[in-house]
């Protein structure tokens, strides 16, 4: 479930994230800024084909609850 | 913005146009990033901007996270990648020294709180200095705004080629803007958005709002001009009697934006030197 956001995590930063954890903050845990949170929702609408609004991109700091996002909105894990 | 400091101004520009009842600035002369004064004081009719190397402070990472506070030094201590905790204290140290230079306070001693959307005000005795500041990096580069009973806003951004700009612009920008990006050729869009990007981040900083604020109170910060205007020219300011929205000259590779309410002041920018290290040019 955590390899989805592992990809788009080394995507963004260029460096794969070491321990990623449902639990990890992407803005105190991995240095993401604003530009990268949105790019987050862009990759995350790609691969998993789900809208994520800027509203609930600006909430979703931590990798567990975009994986809940995703879930809710498509009733499934993430591919 | 009034203009830049005369002592900084080798060339004039060239006058802009904008619409929707936005008045464009003459442009003024590009800034020149210069050496800081030891002293720096903060004035109403001044607003002076810091540029930050973070890469090149030569004190271990130790030194510098001395001059931090617990809830810094535990900010620090969890990012993952060395680099970022090495940058975080280069640039949390780096506000602490150069708002005390304006404080006469040691860096140390300066205490903030965060507003609601995460923007940072000074606290205990310096909240009634009327000093405003407000902080942005990226990659190896930081800006740190300063002004006096005035709030600022500004945002740095590396220009990064293989962002999915469509559908952020879609998603943040707004139709309008987004729709005259994708219409500007393909080489051109990068920089272009991440000007846009810049101007967005610039007005909700300033203004102490999240990203996802509301059009009405986008639009009270003049981000639709400031957006048309930063997809025109690197260059460029937006005014109204409320707020000004400047592109800042800085280094190639990346844009910066600087949004200051209000529009008597005049503009410094500065190099930060790390303290004790001697200036090279």
């Amino acid at each position: 479930m955590l390899q989805t956001p592992a990809e788009w995590t080394r995507e963004i930063t260029g460096k794969a994230p070491p321990h990623l954890t449902f639990d990890t903050d992407l803005t105190r845990d991995l240095a993401l800024d604003s530009l990268a949170l949105a790019e987050s929702g862009a990759r995350v609408r790609l691969r998993c084909e789900v809208h994520l609004r800027a509203s609930e991109l600006s909430n979703a700091l931590k990798v567990g609850v975009i994986i809940d996002l995703v879930q809710d909105k498509r009733g499934h894990t993430p591919a | 913005m009034s203009g830049v400091d005369p002592d900084t101004t080798p060339d004039s520009g060239e006058p802009g146009t904008l619409g929707r009842g936005c008045q464009s600035a003459d442009r003024d002369p590009p800034l020149r990033w210069r050496r800081a004064p030891e002293r720096p004081a903060a004035s109403p009719g001044h607003v002076h901007v810091w540029q930050i190397d973070l890469d090149s402070d030569a004190q271990p990472t130790d030194n510098l996270e001395a001059l931090l506070c617990d809830e810094e030094r535990a900010r620090a201590a969890r990012f993952v990648h060395a680099h970022h905790r090495r940058r975080f204290a280069v640039r949390r140290a780096a506000l602490r020294t150069i708002l005390g230079r304006y404080l006469n306070t040691e860096p140390g001693a300066l205490r903030f709180v965060v507003g609601p959307h995460g923007k940072p005000a000074l606290a205990g005795a310096a909240s009634s200095s009327g000093i405003r500041f407000n902080v942005s990096h990226s990659d190896r580069l930081a800006l740190i705004a300063v002004a006096h009973s005035r709030e600022v806003g500004i945002d740095i951004e590396r220009i990064r080629p293989d962002v999915h700009l469509h559908d952020i612009a879609r998603r943040f920008l707004g139709p309008a803007a987004a729709q005259a990006l994708l219409a500007l050729p393909p080489k051109d869009q990068p920089p272009a958005f991440m000007r846009c990007w810049c101007s967005k981040e610039a007005c909700v900083k300033a203004l102490g709002v999240g990203l996802a604020a509301g059009q009405d109170v986008l639009e009270a910060a003049m981000l639709p001009d400031s957006l048309l205007a930063a997809l025109r020219a690197p260059g460029w300011t937006v005014e109204s009697d409320r707020w000004s929205v400047s592109a800042l000259e800085i280094d190639t590779g990346f844009v910066a934006v600087l949004a200051v309410e209000g529009r008597d002041y005049t503009l410094a920018a500065f190099r930060y030197q790390t303290p004790g290290v001697p200036e090279g040019d």
